[in-house]
Parts: structure tokens; sequence; C-alpha cells
């Protein structure tokens, strides 16, 4: 077997020759270059027909029923973004690259993300934040990871103290839970500011809005969110 | 945590938090003290973590690994449910095995594939048990643990066992009897009294650093491990001329001898499967003849497989590889006879009894295929008394020196064998 060849970085796969081809011609984006014809496959862009609100990617171009009801609950939308489908193989990544902590797997997406970051007008970047036990435990926040080269303010941080990985809460629990976040600078940084949020999953707009809200409390001009996945 | 699952085990824990059991720094001059590698990657703020072992989960400098010395906290009550009976030369190298652990070292098991090596085992296991001692069963391959934690069920059905492979972490329980993949034995440390190794020679065991060492890592220091193989690798040849105290088996348990490799000419395959091919495969269609094709890349599977359902659209068949999401699946419906074709990599090349079948392999001059590959693909074949022969067809474009050499180093087992068959 032929060990230098290069290994796709989600399945493990040996690249074929045809792909390192294609990326020679530029007809795959550098991002996709470690990765396998199958796993670039599976990977779906949102880019068709999407929630104008949330970027779920759907039938019909009107805002979702989640949408609504967070426009119902008087929460200024967020216009929120994002780039690929959250399916099996995005779930494969984020279980290896967030959950696995395997950290080199932080670039694999980082072109992607600063292309759509550039094409939205914005005065800062704010990565949501994790708290201190992930920091101590995983050693990194995983969407600054995923944006080298990009620069960021981290005015946030996590209040709740929680060890609980948030998919071990039920849906309602969820949307139920306490403003998790503060702001870690003073409020005068946010005043006026057009603010873009990055997060690496959209699941149900609960982190999202609950970090919105705070920063329109303390003067946001406005606030605009995108994620990798949705 | 159950305080008793950290028994001779070796287990991450983060450094902040309370942890049982002995601590151990994790990393030390950055080779990392869970698989003995020096490949660690960093992270933020001058941390870093171990690329080698991330598969068995993340260990990183923020961490612990913890253990606690291996008590051999069993009752000694052990029951041999098996009921049947080993040929004389079976019995033969059970005793071999029994002295083995009598005196507490190494051994080797050459057995020829369908020799019965698990029943060979039993007395040994059955002592070891009742000695109060604890045991590692494992193999380089997932699907050969799976296909023996059954069969080990069912032989000691009183006896309490976990199977352990994948990246399951949830169903690890305190037993005395351990079944497990090689890279398993990461998570151990200094537990077991006697390691039992299947298929020692195959990959990824065999010349693997990280996993020599987890072998070395997860057995006491006074043990006895016992290496089973049908195809012993040229290092382990050399240990036996250097002393390695060693059982021969060359015949079948059914005392039928292997079948032998024939072989044909077959050129551009993979540009179009010719006529030739579909013949042979009509052939076993109209005989109603189980069969494995093995090709020798990923990329070939699903074309073959789509020109044999193409040509022969009402019989059932699949096609299946290492990283397949439904291995397993496809593996036991194969065993239960509701496939009557699987086109395969080599992942199926050895651990896997499917009663019956012939085998057919293409480009067997490939490189995937090494001389030992194609002997223990042969040896899939006519490995139930009931049915003890059967075809194996290797085609080939050019015929190599290694085809040569699988179908010889079959020629003289066959030898051993017949030699052995008249002295009885
Ligand atoms: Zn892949
Ligand atoms: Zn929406
Ligand atoms: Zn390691």
């Amino acid at each position: 077997m032929n060990q230098s060849r290069k290994l796709c970085q989600l399945c493990g796969l040996p690249l074929t020759e045809d792909q390192s081809f294609l990326s020679l011609l530029g007809i795959m984006s550098t991002d996709s270059n470690n990765l396998c014809e199958d796993c670039c496959n599976q990977l779906v862009l949102i880019n068709d027909i999407f929630c104008p609100n949330c970027g779920r990617l759907q039938a019909t171009p009107e805002m979702c029923f989640d949408c609504i009801r967070w426009q119902n609950k008087g929460y200024p939308l967020l216009e929120h973004r994002a780039i690929y489908q959250y399916n099996d193989v995005m779930k494969t990544y984020m279980q290896q690259y967030k959950f696995n902590g395997d950290f080199l797997l932080k670039d694999l997406f980082n072109h992607d993300l600063i292309r759509l970051i550039d094409s939205i007008d914005k005065d800062i970047v704010v990565p949501i934040p994790v708290s201190h036990y992930t920091m101590q435990t995983r050693g990194f926040n995983q969407v600054s990871g995923m944006l080298n080269g990009q620069t960021l303010s981290d005015i946030l941080s996590v209040t709740a103290s929680k060890k609980d990985h948030q998919s071990q809460f039920g849906r309602r629990e969820r949307m139920n839970r306490q403003q998790p976040f503060a702001l870690s600078v003073s409020s005068q940084l946010v005043v006026g500011q057009r603010i873009l949020l990055v997060d690496d999953v959209y699941t149900t707009g609960n982190t999202m809005y609950h970090a919105a809200n705070l920063l329109y409390q303390a003067g946001a001009k406005t606030v605009k969110s995108i994620s990798l996945a949705r | 945590m159950e305080i008793e699952n950290l028994y001779g085990r070796q287990l991450v824990c983060p450094k902040i938090d309370n942890s049982l059991g002995n601590t151990r720094t994790a990393f030390q001059g950055g080779v990392c003290q869970r698989c003995n590698q020096k490949l660690v990657s960093p992270l933020p703020n001058d941390a870093f973590y171990c690329r080698a072992c991330l598969t068995l989960g993340r260990v990183s400098s923020l961490d612990n690994l913890i253990s606690l010395p291996e008590p051999n906290q069993f009752n000694g009550k052990v029951v041999l449910s098996w009921t049947g009976t080993l040929t004389s030369q079976q019995q033969k190298v059970s005793e071999d095995l029994l002295t083995t652990l009598a005196l507490q070292r190494e051994h080797l098991v050459w057995a020829v594939t369908g020799a019965g090596k698990t029943e060979m085992l039993f007395p040994l296991i059955y002592r070891a048990l009742q000695q109060k001692l604890r045991i590692g069963i494992v193999a380089p391959r997932v699907d050969v643990i799976v296909e023996l934690s059954p069969r080990l069920r069912a032989a000691f059905a009183q006896t309490d066992m976990v199977t352990l492979y994948g990246e399951q972490t949830d169903c690890y329980r305190y037993t005395q009897l351990v079944l497990a993949t090689t890279h398993q034995l990461l998570r151990f440390r200094q537990a077991f009294d006697v390691l039992i190794i299947d298929e020692v020679d195959s990959f990824p065991f065999a010349g693997n650093e990280m996993l020599t060492h987890a072998v070395k890592n997860a057995v006491k220091v006074r043990h006895t491990m016992i290496y089973l193989t049908a195809t012993p690798t040229r290092e382990l040849k050399k240990r036996i001329k250097k002393g390695l105290p060693v059982s021969y088996l060359p015949l079948r348990f059914h005392q039928h001898l292997l079948p032998e490799i024939q072989l044909a000419r077959l050129s551009n395959w993979r540009k179009k499967l010719p006529r030739k091919f579909r013949k042979q495969l009509s052939y076993l269609v109209e005989t109603n003849k189980r069969f494995l094709v093995f090709v020798p890349k990923v990329s070939d599977l699903k074309p073959v497989q789509e020109t044999i359902r193409r040509w022969f659209p009402r019989m059932h068949g699949d096609f299946v590889h290492a990283n397949d999401k439904h291995r397993q699946e496809k593996v036991q419906s194969m065993r239960n006879e509701n496939l009557q074709y699987l086109v395969t990599t080599t992942i199926l090349e050895r651990g896997v009894t499917f009663p019956g079948i012939d085998v057919i392999i293409l480009g067997a001059d490939d490189e995937m295929f090494t001389e030992n590959a194609l002997v223990q693909i042969a040896g899939r074949v006519g490995r139930k008394s009931d049915c003890p022969t059967g075809l194996v067809l290797a085609y080939v474009e050019h015929v190599t020196l290694k085809v040569k050499a699988a179908q010889r180093q079959i020629i003289q087992l066959n030898h051993l064998g017949e030699k052995l068959r008249e002295s009885i």
C-alpha cells in the first residue's frame, strides 16, 4: 500500500488522483482539497431557496415557522446565513473537530467562512464563546478556530458554568434556558456597532437570539449572524 | 464512575476534574503516555494533543491518565458449556497451551485456516478462568472479534464478558474475560494475566509500533501470551528460529486438505468485465453456489457489483468495504444466506466463515493482494465438514511470483497435512 498518499480528513480513505487533478485545475476550492470525492459530494450548500431569517434550506423562500415564533416573541430578526446543511457528513465533521477535539480540522472550511464574512457589512465580528470548562478540557473555541485570519472581537463570555452539552436538553428546555452570555467588555465598545455573530451550527436559534438580545441591550446598531451549518 | 471500572485500565481524565485512581501525566517529553508515540499537534495556549491514538478519544496536555492496579476480583466459578470434541491434533495443541499457561510464557499456534483455533483455546480459557486470571482475547480486525464473540459466549455461558471495538466507550464493564480489537488495548494497563492475539500477522497490527506498545502495556509483568496465525509474517518465522515455542497444525479440523488456488488469465477487466468471467458466474448461479468476489480497490467494488447485477438481476448481492457504515449488517446477511454473493476488498480475507462458498479474486496480481492475503482468501472456502471443498479462482493479468508463492504455500501445507493424516 502506498503510505505517502494523502487521506481524506473526514473518512480516512485515500484521496484519488483525479481529485488532486481537479484541485489543480481549480475546480474544487482549496478547502475541500483534503476531502475525498464521496465526502465532498455529501456536502450540501445552502445557496438556492432558504428561509430569509435563519438560512434553513427549504422548498419555499418564505419565513419558516421557527422564525415566525422568534418574531412573535418580539426579537428583531437576525437574517442568519449558513453555508452548509447540517447533515451526516457535517455531523461527522463536528464530531471529529469539536467533540473529539481534532484541532487540525479547524481550517477545512476556513475559506468558505471568510468569504461569507467578507460579503456582509459589519463593524466587528464576534464569535460565540465557549465556557471556561470547555477551554480547560477541549482547549479551544471551535468557532474562533475556524476563523483563522479574521480579526475577532471577543466581547462575549459564558456565564452559566455548565458542563452539559446543549444536545442533552430537550427542545423546550433549550428554548427556556436563561441568558447564558454576558458582555466581557464595556458596553461603550458595542454602542452603535454593526455586529456579525458567528457560530459553528445554528440549531434552534436560541444561542444566537440570546447573544443578539444582549448586544442590542448594550446599544448595538444591528446584529446579524452566520454559521457553518444549519 | 464505579471504582472497579478503573482496574487495569488507563483512561483519560481532564486535569480540572476530580478523579479516582492513580494519576499519571499524559505526556513525557512530547511522547504520549497512552500510545508511546511522538505525534503531537498544537492547541491554543501552548497546549497540544496526540494524533496517533486520536480515534480512541483525544489525549491532550490538558488531561491526565488514570488507572488502578488489577486485583483479580473474580470467583473462579466456571462452566464450560461447549459440548463438542477436539480432534486428536487439536487436543495436542490445546495441551501445549496448558503447559504454556503453567510456565507463563509466550507461544505461537501456527494452524491452517479452518483448523478450529477457537475450540483449541477452550481448555486454556477454562483453566485460566478457574485460576481467577484475567484473560484478553484480541484481534486486529473487528470482523474477527464480532465473529468470535458469540462463540465464546456460547462456550462459557456463565462467564461475564465484554466485547470492545470501534469508538464505543459506553459498554465497558469490569469482567474476567475481555474480547477486543488490538486498538482497544490502549485503554488497558497491566490488566491481563493471559493475552491471546488472534490473526497476529494481519493489518493493522503486524509491524505497528503503537499496537505493539499497547500489547506490552496491557499485560501484567508476569503473563502468558498466545499468538495465533495461519500465515505467520517473516518476523514471526524469525522468532520461531530463535526459540519461540510453536504448535503446528497443518490439517483442517474436518481432515480435508485446503482448496488450491486455480489461475486464469483476464486482462483489462477494469475496462470491461469479459465474457469469460460472466460464464464462470453463470455456472455458479446455475448450481446455486454462494460466493465472494475479491477486488483490489474500494473503487472497483461498485462497477463490478453493478455489472454482476446487470447480468443476473434476480440474484441478491452487495458490496462491502472497510469504512462501510453497514459493514456488520452486510456481513451478517451473507452469513444468514440472505445474500448470494458479496463483492469485497481484502477486509473479508480472514476471520469470517460463510458456509459452502466459492471465491473469485479479480486482479489477484495487484499489489493489494499479498502472498498471505491470497492464502487467507483461499482459506474462506471449504470450512464446514459437510462442504469441505470448493472453488478458489484467481484471475490475473500476469502470473507473478507472488501468486505462484501463494499457490506453493498451500501445496506445501497440504503436503504436511497429508503426512499428518497418514500418521494417524
Ligand atoms: Zn472522505
Ligand atoms: Zn427560519
Ligand atoms: Zn497517543
